[in-house]
This record gives C-alpha cells, sequence and structure tokens, in this order.
C-alpha cells in the first residue's frame, strides 16, 4: 500500500513515521523547505519539497499509483482542493482530508472527500470530556 | 403637462447596454484583478458586492459608488459559509473568486454551488490542469495571465 501525505508539519511528520513502521509505502509533499528539511533528516527521500495543488508536483511523488491520500496541512481550503484534485484527476481511491472549521466539514463530505478529520471538534468533545468532573453542571 | 415632462426625462435618461441586464455580482478579493473586473462590471450598471478579509483595500474602489451602495465593499472571508451569507450571497446572480488563492477561490465558488445556489461561479486559477478538473463540477475557471478580466465579463454577461 502507498500513502501520498500532503503536509510535512505535526500530523503530516506524526503519521508518515507510523505509516512507515508499519511497513507501509509513504511520500510527504510539503512546500514550506524548513519542514521538510526537518522530516527530510529523519525518513529520507521520501520527503519532497513541493506544492500540494501543482500537478507536476504531485506526479512527482507518484500520487497516480497511490492508494490513499492524506490531506494534512494546516490551510483547509489547500487540504480540500488537493484533495478534490486527486480524487478527480488521478482516481486515488480513498481521499482524507483534516478540517479545522467544523462549519466546513459537512461541505469536504459533500464534495467527495472520503475521510473528515474535524480536529477542532476533536479537541473540544475530548476536553468536555475529560474536564466534565471539574464542572458542576453539563456543558 | 406635468406627466409629459416626466416622461421625456425618463426617456433622456442614459440607458444601459440593451443587451444586459443587471446583475448581482458578488466578487471574492479586491485585489488587481478584483477591482479590475469590479469597475468594468459596475460600469455597465451591475450591483456589485466585493469581499475582502483586509478593510483596508476597499480604499482602492471608486468611493462615490460606495456611496450610492453601487458598491458594496465587506469584511470577510469568502470560504466561509457564515460571512458569505452576511453578504446576501443567496441572492447573487453570479460569483467570482479573484484572490491571488487558487485553492481559496476553488473553495469559495463550491460554497457558492452548493450552499448557497448561485447558478454562475468563475474562479481565477494559476494552474492550467484545474480547468479539467473543476470545469466538470460546475465552477468555470478562468486561467490567470489569459486576459483574464475580459474573459470574466463576457462570461458573467453571457
Amino acid at each position: 500500500m502507498f500513502v501520498v501525505i500532503a503536509g510535512a508539519g505535526k500530523v503530516g511528520s506524526n503519521l508518515a513515521t507510523w505509516i512507515l513502521d508499519a511497513g507501509y509505502e509513504v511520500a510527504v509533499i510539503d512546500i514550506d523547505s524548513t519542514k521538510v528539511r526537518t522530516l527530510g533528516n529523519r525518513l529520507g527521500d521520501v520527503v519532497l519539497l513541493g506544492d500540494t495543488i501543482s500537478s507536476n508536483d504531485l506526479e512527482r511523488c507518484g500520487i497516480s499509483r497511490a492508494d490513499i491520500f492524506i490531506a494534512a496541512t494546516d490551510v483547509e481550503d489547500v487540504n480540500l482542493i488537493s484533495s478534490q484534485v486527486v480524487k478527480y484527476r488521478y482516481e486515488v481511491p480513498k481521499t482524507a482530508a483534516v478540517v479545522f472549521n467544523s462549519e466546513s466539514a459537512e461541505l469536504f463530505e459533500l464534495l467527495g472527500v472520503d475521510v473528515v478529520l474535524k480536529v477542532t471538534d476533536m479537541i473540544v468533545q475530548g476536553l468536555q470530556e475529560r474536564l466534565s468532573e471539574s464542572f458542576a453542571v453539563d456543558l | 403637462m406635468k406627466e409629459n415632462v416626466e416622461k421625456s426625462n425618463l426617456e433622456d435618461r442614459p440607458t444601459q447596454k440593451p443587451i444586459y441586464r443587471a446583475k448581482r455580482v458578488l466578487i471574492v478579493g479586491c485585489g488587481e484583478t478584483g477591482i479590475r473586473v469590479t469597475n468594468k462590471l459596475s460600469d455597465s450598471g451591475n450591483i456589485i458586492k466585493i469581499m475582502d478579509l483586509d478593510s483596508d483595500v476597499f480604499a482602492k474602489l471608486p468611493q462615490k459608488r460606495i456611496e450610492t451602495t453601487r458598491i458594496v465593499p465587506i469584511t470577510g472571508d469568502g470560504t466561509l459559509e457564515r460571512d458569505l451569507r452576511r453578504a446576501a450571497a443567496q441572492e447573487s446572480d453570479i460569483l467570482i473568486a479573484s484572490t491571488g488563492s487558487t485553492t481559496v477561490n476553488l473553495m469559495s465558488c463550491q460554497v457558492a454551488l452548493h450552499v448557497f445556489q448561485i447558478p454562475k461561479v468563475i474562479c481565477l486559477s494559476n494552474y492550467d490542469y484545474i480547468k479539467d478538473v473543476f470545469g466538470s463540477l460546475g465552477v468555470e475557471v478562468i486561467v490567470r495571465n489569459q486576459a483574464n478580466v475580459d474573459a470574466m465579463f463576457d462570461y458573467a454577461m453571457m
């Protein structure tokens, strides 16, 4: 299985490490050369410097043979559009995207992103569950 | 007699170009392209709402038309449903996304299409191939440097 990850930030780099450790093939693409260098030092040449929306750069990481694409940059619109591009242009069977605005999550789903990760909601829910004892009334 | 005077006044009014009906156009991004397309569409009698994150850029718009509300500037994020709703997106005939970011433009266009059912959405893109992908998804993509203001105008008025 081959996974392409957009974004070499905290989410992208931890995910890539985990997938490599699990014995699968991975490629990470990010436009920020500092992030690429930092992660590249750890993971080697599977980390590429490039623009997630550029067809040339996507093809350079082998997008056409990818099984899963995960858009995990910190820019929501980039995550949405790159997921759509890989789904409709490169016919990647499964796409996942990180979304920060819970308001936009529904749109991502509507527009064909297979897995939508609402990180803000996850954090808020997690905190509500774990801090619920500190509050006298249910939130 | 008075009636006649009024009538002739009406007839004397400068007529707008008859082939176009005035449209309500929502423009996202008040950069160079956004301003040029705003001016051109406003010149031919259309009602323009223009949205940008930065309210300072609205100073470059013709202030006279802002005073007469022919051009309405709105500070907000064109990819967010709630900000577009503030601009009465559901009542717009056309949305033109002209920011410098192709992804912002595409997201804005798709919110307009699917949430607000705006019948015509136009997106400025820095990438050629985007046309193939999003053209079939209902977004009219205009690639930058392709005489884009004229192209957007022609398509909006079609």
